[in-house]
């Protein structure tokens, strides 16, 4: 079982457990309300935990549903944290507490923020999408620990409710150094926002920005959250004003996550929904023609809404699919694309392990560049030449034709120069000596 | 026929079992995952398995690794895997040992075509997709030069796995016509004696496809 699948059901363990904690307190403090403040705190966390459980069922090994799951479980610590600090403060003794863990565990709030930050941060994939994100996600995890760390021993008394308890680490001028690990953390947050939109904005093709769209939208949540309650506490002295932001971002995101997913299950479905058409219309047939018979109505209605379900998703994916051939990776595909040409094509490749943005877009120039030597050159052989170079990886196709060929409107090289472009790339078709005609694309490849 | 589905669309799966019991099998088990659908076939000793080659709980290869499974569990159980897509690797290995068969979702519409492909898998002959066969002849087309065009037909229609009257009602023939060109291609590419055994004719076939798509390649 991967690592992530496993890591969501231990969630799910500790989840129980926070649960059982918090009716112990709740049951101290002897307040009819509590049960009705549990009730409605264990519903609100449901929301997290199904859009973690169907992205873990969805893709078991990434750490994207992990997170949305962790959101829930942080639900869940938050009020067993506040109902046991409560609990103490009323009577300090009933229950069995450790000052060490106390002091350890001042900033149990930033668990409000650590789940989703991860969740922008390694959608979709379940990897940091660039080297920037994945030093985000130590600044995060490590800021969350210094910041802990320093204030376990920082001066002063610990946070209302529990002013009265010790400090078993005393107190040292060190602990103020919690300070800059606080604002590391907010750093790290605003970080993780900013990483989801240069994930959206460098999205090579409408399928995958559609992808991102919510997501996109979703992220601000993140620091708008932090805003609201500094906003609140410089205001109201309390973070209640926060809440707002709180709730939105435990249904947004989680949201836009399952849409996200959603909408590629979807995609998937395409072809499944028109077989499964096919054999539900072949079944009909054979019965009829062994001498049965069948209710025509419900059959053609059921068949004309599963069409008109197909032909939808088969519009949203009509622009800029990214071919299922890439799934083993842009070589096998440039060689299985010289494999279905009609021209004998040469194809050199090393261009190693490559972003899919990169690899869908350098696979578009290969296959179009082949596709005119073919159509429009009369060419005899063509050579197909992908290597990875410092400035980006060179997809070349060189070929002996009539050459004349020109990046002008309306044309599918038009198309593929927007598409390079809108990488950061440079695309180039330039006749070469004594005949054919060569296109250069230059395709940067981040870090 | 005792036949076992494991398919993660569910859609899929409820219409591959209907018609599959509407054209005389037995379904007895169809399960959504790779474990449960090696418990199913480890339970029942179906005539077939057949399987989508991704599947979760990995959703890569799943299917392919539980066909490998089964072929050292229960040798004499036939496998169909069924994919969305030419998948760019096939392995001839699996192929090698008879039972198996590899074919596109889609082909499952041509009910007859289809059919006869699980009964050739279940009696340990071979069913392999016309488009991967297709694939495979492009590539080795320089190496297929002697070969008239009927005799590359009749080639790619033996690679896929038909019996030699099976090629001669596809391509409207007598079977004795068919025999002579079957001899003839196997002499043109030097593949000796292979007449037999229809699955080991698959197999000699396919190791000269493979072998000259390479060749052609590099």
């Amino acid at each position: 079982m991967p690592w992530a699948r496993r890591t969501t059901f231990l969630l799910w363990g500790v989840s129980v457990a926070l649960l059982a904690l918090t009716v112990v307190a709740v049951r101290d403090l002897a307040e009819p309300a509590g049960t009705w403040i549990v009730g409605g705190t264990v519903l609100a966390s449901l929301v997290p935990f199904a859009a973690g459980w169907l992205a873990t069922r969805h893709d078991p090994a990434n750490w994207v549903g992990t997170w949305l799951t962790a959101a829930g479980t942080n639900i869940l610590l938050q009020m067993a944290h506040g109902n046991w600090a409560d609990a103490l403060a009323a009577a300090p003794s009933d229950l069995p507490a450790s000052a060490v863990l106390l002091n350890l565990t001042q900033g149990v709030w930033m668990g409000w923020f650590v789940p989703f930050a991860m969740v922008l941060l390694l959608f979709p994939d379940g990897r940091p999408a660039d080297r920037r994100a994945r030093r985000t996600v130590f600044a995060l995890l490590g800021s969350v620990v210094a910041f802990n760390l320093l204030l376990a021993v920082a001066p002063g008394p610990l946070m209302p409710p529990l002013q009265d308890w010790p400090r078993p680490f005393g107190e040292h001028w060190v602990g103020y150094g919690s300070i800059p690990a606080l604002l590391v953390f907010y750093g790290s947050l605003v970080m993780a926002a900013l990483a989801t939109r240069r994930r959206y904005r460098a999205a090579s093709d409408e399928v995958a920005r559609a992808r991102l769209r919510w997501m996109f939208l979703t992220c601000l949540t993140v620091p708008a959250t932090i805003l609201l309650c500094w906003a609140g506490y410089l205001l109201t002295g309390t973070p209640v004003v926060a809440l707002g932001g709180l709730i939105a971002m435990n249904v947004a995101i989680p949201a836009a996550t399952l849409v996200a997913m959603l909408r590629h299950e979807l995609h998937d479905g395409a072809q499944q929904r028109l077989v499964s058409l096919g054999m539900r219309l072949r079944v009909a047939q054979h019965q009829v023609a062994s001498g049965g018979s069948v209710a025509l109505d419900p059959l053609v209605d059921d068949a004309v809404e599963e069409l008109a379900l197909a032909v939808r998703e088969l519009r949203e994916i009509a622009h800029g699919l990214r071919p299922s051939c890439l799934d083993d990776g842009l070589g096998p595909a440039l060689e299985s694309l010289s494999r279905s040409s009609a021209l004998p094509v040469h194809v050199s490749y090393s261009g190693g392990d490559l972003p899919d943005h990169v690899s869908v877009t350098a696979y578009y120039v290969a296959s179009e560049g082949v596709t005119n030597a073919v159509k429009h050159s009369g060419a005899r052989r063509v050579a197909l030449d992908v290597r990875r170079t410092d400035d980006g990886l060179h997809v070349a196709v060189h070929d002996d034709g009539a050459g004349g060929a020109r990046i002008a409107g309306g044309t599918g090289l038009a198309m593929l120069h927007d598409r390079v472009r809108a990488l950061g790339g440079r695309l180039s078709v330039t006749d070469r000596q004594p005949a054919g005609t060569s296109l250069v694309a230059v395709i940067p490849c981040g870090s | 026929m005792r036949i076992v589905i494991g398919e993660d669309s569910a859609l899929f799966r409820a219409g591959l079992r209907s018609l599959l019991t509407e054209v005389g099998h037995d379904v007895v088990a169809d399960t959504p995952d790779a474990p449960s659908t090696l418990a199913a076939v480890l339970e029942h000793r179906p005539d077939l398995a057949v399987l989508d080659i991704r599947m979760p709980p990995d959703h890569a290869d799943d299917g392919a690794r539980l066909a490998a499974r089964i072929r050292t569990e229960l040798p004499d159980t036939g496998v169909l895997l069924l994919s969305q897509h030419v998948e760019s690797r096939l392995s001839v290995d699996l192929v090698a040992a008879g039972h198996f068969g590899y074919l596109l979702k889609d082909r499952v519409l041509d009910v007859r075509d289809f059919t006869a492909a699980l009964e050739r898998v279940a009696t340990g002959g071979s069913a392999l997709d016309p488009e991967v066969v297709a694939r495979l002849m492009v590539g080795g087309s320089t190496a297929l030069t002697p070969l008239t065009t009927r005799e590359r037909e009749v080639l790619a229609l033996m690679a896929e796995g038909l019996t030699n009257s099976g090629i001669a009602a596809r391509l409207v023939l007598t079977d004795r016509t068919v025999e002579t060109h079957v001899s003839r291609i196997l002499h043109k590419l030097g593949l000796g004696e292979t007449t037999t055994n229809e699955h080991r004719r698959v197999l000699a076939v396919l190791r000269y496809l493979e072998s000259h798509r390479n060749l052609a390649n590099n």
